[in-house]
C-alpha cells in the first residue's frame, strides 16, 4: 500500500471509478428495490427498470457536464465557485445532512435483512457496530483502497448474479409476465419512481469522486460511465424479470428482500441447493462499498466545507453519529415502506438531481470553468496556507481534458 | 445502563486518541470539529440509548417533503 494511500490527494483509475459506481448502484437497491417495483408495476416491472436507464443516464449527464467544467473540484468546491463563498457552503451543509441520513439508512438496510434473515437473535446495534468498525477502516485507508475493494468485489458480485441467475432457469415460467402491459405504459412509469430516488439521484456522491479520477484516465471516464450505466440497468432488468419469472408477482412484492427468498429456490437436481448464503454474502459486500463509500463523501464534503487539511478525524465521529441515527430512522416496516419508497425519492431527486442542474445552469449562465485544483491541501501546509490559499497556488494547472 | 457507560468510555477514549494524534501536528482546527462531532454523537447515542425523545430526521424530511410526495404518492397509488 502506498505510503499516501490514505490522503485525500489519492487517484484512482477510470475503471475503478466505474466499478464503484457500479457497486453503490447495486447496493442496497438491488435486493429492496425490485419489491417496491413489481408491487407498483406488477409483471411490467422489468420495463420500469428498463425505463430507468434512460434516466440514469440524464443524471449522470449532469454530473459529468459539471465535472467537465470543474475537472478538478468537488461539488463542496465548485459550489463556492458557482454560488458564493458562505451559500456555496449553505449547500455542501444540505448534501452533508443527506449523506449522514443516507449512512444510517443503508447501514439500517443491513441490520433489517442480518437481524430478519441469517442473525434474527442478535440485537441490531452489536451488528450496527460490528459493521461500522470495517467502514471506519475502509474510509480512513482512503480512496485508493476504497477503490480496489471495489475492484475484488465487483468481479465476485457480476459472477454471483450470473450463477444465481443460470441457476433458476429451471424454475423460470414466461406464463407469470401475462397479461402483458395490459394497463398500457401508465404502470410501468409509475414504476420508474422508487428507482429514481433510490439508487438513481443518489449517485450524486460520484461528484466528489470524479476530480480524484486520475488525469490521464479522465478522456476514458464518460465512455465507462455510461457503459456502467448500462450494466446497471441491464442488472437491475435481468433481476427483476428473473423475480417475477420465478417468485411470481405477489410473492415478489410481499417479500422485503425478494432476490434473497428467490435465491432460496434454486435446487438443481437435490445437488445444488441452500445457496442464498451467497447472496447474502455479496450482497453484504455491495452494501458495504455503498456504505464505505457514504460515509466518505460525507467527511470528505464536511472536511472541504471547514477548511480542513484531512478528513481523517472526522470519520469515527461521524459513525459515532451514524449508528444510534440508523436505530431510531424507522419506527417499523410501514414507516419504512413510506418513507424508503416515498419520501426519499422526493428528497434524493432535490439533492441529487434539482440542486446540481440548478448549479449547473448557474455556472453555465455566467460561463463559469475553472481548472485549478481542489483537492485538500498538502498536510505540511495545514498550520498555514488551508483551502483556498493552496487551491490558487494549484489553479494554474492545465486541463486534462 | 451498562451499555450508556460503555458508550461514554468509548468516546472518552476516542477524544482522547483524537486529542493527541491532532494536537502534535498542528491541527488543532481538525481536533476541534472532531471533537465537536463526537461530542454531539455521543450525546445523540446516549440520548437514543436511554429511549430520551431524540430528534429524528426522518421526521423532519416527511413533514419538508410533505407537498410535494403526498400528491406523487396518491397518483402512484391510485387503482393499485
Amino acid at each position: 500500500m502506498s505510503k499516501y494511500a490514505g490522503l485525500n490527494n489519492a487517484a484512482i483509475s477510470a475503471s475503478q471509478c466505474a466499478k464503484i459506481f457500479f457497486l453503490f448502484g447495486l447496493g442496497s437497491a438491488a435486493l429492496i428495490v425490485p419489491t417496491a417495483v413489481t408491487a407498483i408495476a406488477k409483471q411490467d416491472a422489468w420495463i420500469s427498470m428498463l425505463l430507468v436507464g434512460p434516466v440514469n443516464y440524464l443524471v449522470m449527464a449532469v454530473y459529468l457536464a459539471l465535472a467537465e467544467r470543474f475537472p478538478n473540484l468537488s461539488i463542496a468546491q465548485y459550489a463556492e465557485r458557482v454560488i458564493g463563498t458562505w451559500a456555496g457552503k449553505a449547500l455542501t451543509f444540505t448534501y452533508i445532512l443527506f449523506f449522514l441520513l443516507l449512512s444510517a439508512l443503508v447501514l439500517r438496510n443491513i441490520s433489517d435483512f442480518l437481524g430478519l434473515s441469517v442473525l434474527p437473535q442478535t440485537p441490531d446495534w452489536f451488528i450496527d457496530v460490528t459493521f461500522m468498525i470495517v467502514v471506519i477502516y475502509g474510509v480512513y485507508l482512503g480512496i485508493e483502497t476504497i477503490a480496489r475493494t471495489g475492484e475484488i468485489l465487483f468481479a465476485w458480485g457480476l459472477f454471483v448474479v450470473l450463477i444465481i441467475l443460470l441457476s433458476l432457469l429451471n424454475q423460470f415460467e414466461l406464463s407469470q409476465f401475462e397479461p402483458l402491459l395490459y394497463e398500457g405504459f401508465e404502470r410501468p412509469i409509475k414504476g420508474v419512481y422508487p428507482v429514481f430516488g433510490f439508487p438513481v439521484c443518489e449517485f450524486v456522491f460520484i461528484t466528489v469522486i470524479l476530480p480524484l479520477v486520475d488525469k490521464e484516465e479522465r478522456p476514458k471516464l464518460k465512455r465507462y460511465i455510461n457503459w456502467t450505466v448500462v450494466l446497471i440497468t441491464v442488472t437491475g432488468c435481468l433481476l427483476t424479470v428473473f423475480l417475477i419469472g420465478v417468485l411470481g408477482v405477489s410473492e415478489t412484492a410481499r417479500s422485503p428482500f425478494a432476490v434473497y427468498d428467490m435465491a432460496k429456490n434454486i435446487n438443481i437436481e437435490e445437488i445444488l441447493v441452500r445457496v442464498e448464503i451467497l447472496v447474502a454474502i455479496v450482497w453484504i459486500g455491495t452494501v458495504f462499498m455503498k456504505l464505505v463509500l457514504c460515509v466518505y463523501v460525507l467527511a470528505v464534503l464536511t472536511g472541504q466545507m471547514l477548511n480542513l487539511s484531512t478528513y481523517r478525524p472526522l470519520v469515527f465521529p461521524y459513525s459515532v453519529l451514524v449508528i444510534p441515527l440508523s436505530l431510531i430512522a424507522y419506527r417499523n416496516s410501514a414507516h419504512t415502506n413510506l418513507f424508503a419508497m416515498g419520501v426519499w425519492t422526493t428528497y434524493s431527486a432535490f439533492q441529487g438531481l434539482l440542486l446540481p442542474s440548478l448549479l449547473l445552469a448557474v455556472a453555465a449562465i455566467r460561463g463559469l470553468r475553472d481548472n485549478g485544483g481542489g483537492m485538500f491541501p498538502k498536510l505540511a501546509q495545514a498550520g498555514g496556507n488551508r483551502g483556498s490559499e493552496a487551491d490558487k497556488g494549484q489553479g494554474e494547472e492545465p486541463s486534462p481534458a | 445502563m451498562l451499555i450508556v457507560i460503555g458508550i461514554s468510555l468509548l468516546a472518552a477514549v476516542a477524544g482522547t486518541l483524537i486529542w493527541i494524534r491532532n494536537g502534535k501536528k498542528g491541527r488543532k482546527r481538525e481536533r476541534a470539529w472532531a471533537l465537536l462531532l463526537l461530542a454531539i454523537g455521543t450525546t445523540y447515542a446516549i440520548g437514543v440509548q436511554l429511549r430520551l425523545p431524540m430528534p429524528n430526521p426522518v421526521d423532519g424530511i416527511t413533514y419538508l417533503f410533505g407537498p410535494v410526495y403526498k400528491p406523487i404518492l396518491g397518483w402512484i397509488q391510485e387503482e393499485l
